[in-house]
């Protein structure tokens, strides 16, 4: 039995002084990167290469042209690949100012069916993207669009022109339309979904976060009314900085922009969109330029990249003949980072991705992609 | 650790990042307690303060989508420790103890956040229940302070299991 005795309370001071050192257990996200400056949180999970877990979503590549080179067929041929794109977008009908989509002989409509074919052998979902240029490959002006769109008859030819086409789905990718073609484009879609089906009209729109919109081009769409025709639409999250050198995608801009469309295409399936091209910016304008491209002149004027808060890379550099140029350019670290940016809740599970400019990105991209996404 | 609290400017105010990066800190700890039979202590109350040492990579992650790095090097770690239970045994001028307790963990470090085109640099700040054991070797000095060795496990930090603390401690008492 213990005895119980009285408690001398004694007001013992216990004044302790100490030095600490606490080492908080690291369940730190490790390896991710290269860079020594910044590492990737996880978002709760972990992917086979140990980087941070990512979130299943459909995926779509834009390759820009009627074309894959051999670099695009054979990331497309990777069964790493088809874990990240579902669906292949050949942004390269061009209609003409009949209405008319082009291409036209029967050559290049072989070949482009032959590709059409080839891609859904690989098990991608086949796509074709209408892009209004002209016969140089220079987009037209947006008000040259909108003439084109209230020429009576012409978006039922558009329409009816696609459906001699063979593919799974059509994109739509309408740039810098005054808002006074809102109308028409309401009529183009409408004819589009009227000739194919509702469930073979996609959109390309602009990433508008007001209304009436901040950009231009933003108010020609009526996503209200257009989600009536469109079973899909794409916001172009893309190009942020257009004049001074920038990313190329903000991920806040582009959930902002998502929520934005999200609240009117109520009916419509939603893609948040992602660069896989770099920009070299100069004095003469903006470029295009792949991963290899960016990396190979980073490398010729021996410039260190230095990571964007928004997570592409940038260096600067100076031509041959003197030019000076800013390049900004993605890899995996930004591709993850910003697709981690978009981890439920932030935006639904449902909502896709459209990567743009297949060819362009990183070596591997979609492998290391996919070993992170479960 | 898990999320952070942090200012979207451009948004709806305060939002939450993940950030799971551990770090080093070293800081001071000062506090009272009870000793009942020279064998039952109570510790009450104690705050502590530290500060990360070390260099480290900012950590990418994201507020509402929107693009945050945040710096752990420049963590500042407060902990406010609850009254707890603990027991003492003595051996001559030897003592060693162990207590458990509870109280609350903080941490903020400066972030920065991209939003719609707009950097802006922040803070990041989390809170969090903790459960912490302390155990400690113990030798007297003259009679009325004792020098000890303390090892702390956190038991809950942020986390289960996610932490320990190691220090000198000063005892001024029987």
């Amino acid at each position: 039995m213990i005895a119980l005795r009285r408690p001398r309370l004694l007001p013992l001071l216990r004044r302790a002084a100490a030095l600490v050192a606490c080492a908080a257990l690291a369940r730190s996200a490790a390896g991710c990167t290269t860079d020594p400056r910044v590492e990737l949180a996880g978002q709760g999970g972990r992917g086979d290469d140990g980087g941070p877990a990512l979130v299943k979503r459909r995926g779509l590549a834009v390759a820009d042209g009627c074309v894959l080179d051999a670099f695009q067929q054979a990331t497309l041929a990777d069964p790493a690949t088809r874990r990240i794109l579902d669906e292949v977008t050949l942004l390269c009908l061009v209609p003409g100012e009949s209405g008319a989509v082009g291409p036209s002989d029967a050559s290049a409509r072989a070949e482009l069916g032959a590709l059409v074919g080839e891609l859904r052998r690989l098990g991608y979902v086949a796509r074709l993207g209408v892009a209004f240029t002209d016969g140089t490959g220079t987009r037209y002006p947006g008000d040259q669009i909108a003439a084109a769109l209230a020429r009576p008859g012409f978006a039922e030819s558009v329409a009816s022109s696609l459906a001699s086409f063979d593919a799974d789905a059509f994109d739509l990718d309408l740039q810098g339309l005054p808002a006074s073609a809102r109308p028409d484009v309401a009529r183009l879609v409408g004819a589009a979904s009227a000739r194919l089906g509702r469930a073979r009209v996609g959109l390309f729109v602009p990433p508008s976060l007001s209304d009436p919109s901040d950009l231009p081009g933003g108010d020609a769409f009526d996503l209200r009314a257009l989600t009536a025709d469109a079973a899909r639409v794409s916001v172009m999250t893309l190009d942020f900085s257009e004049t001074e050198p920038g990313p190329t995608l903000d991920s806040g801009w582009a959930v902002e922009a998502l929520r934005f469309a999200a609240a009117r295409a109520t009916a419509s399936e939603l893609f948040v969109s992602l660069p896989l091209y770099g920009v070299d910016f100069g004095p003469r304008g903006r470029r295009g330029v792949s991963a290899l491209e960016a990396e190979a002149l980073a490398t010729r004027a021996n410039a260190a990249p230095t990571r964007l808060l928004e997570g592409a890379l940038r260096f600067d550099h100076v031509t041959p003949e003197g030019e000076r140029h800013v390049v900004v350019y993605e890899d995996l670290f930004s591709t993850a980072f910003v697709l981690g940016a978009f981890a439920p809740p932030v935006l639904p599970a449902s909502t896709g991705v459209l990567f743009y400019g297949l060819g362009a990105e990183e070596p591997g991209l979609f492998g290391r992609l996919a070993r992170r996404t479960p | 650790m898990g999320e952070l609290s942090v200012a979207r400017p451009l948004s709806t105010g305060q939002g939450s990042a993940r950030f799971d990066r551990g770090f080093f800190a070293a800081g001071v700890e000062g506090g009272f307690g009870l000793a009942l039979d020279d064998r039952w202590l109570f510790p009450l109350f104690a705050v502590g303060v530290a500060h990360a040492v070390g260099t480290y990579p900012s950590v990418a992650t994201h507020v509402d989508g929107a693009a945050t790095w945040a710096r752990p090097a420049s963590a500042f770690r407060l902990e406010l420790l609850l009254p707890g239970v603990g027991l003492r045994v003595k051996h001559r001028r030897w003592a060693a103890w162990a207590t458990v307790r509870a109280g609350i963990s903080g941490v903020v470090m400066d972030a920065r956040i991209a939003d719609q085109g707009v950097r802006v640099d922040t803070l990041a700040s989390a809170v969090s229940p903790s459960v912490r054991v302390d155990l400690a070797a113990c030798r007297r000095l003259d009679p009325l302070a004792r020098l000890c060795l303390v090892g702390s496990p956190h038991v809950y930090d942020f986390g289960p299991l996610n932490g320990v603390s190691v220090g000198l401690r000063w005892e001024m008492g029987p």
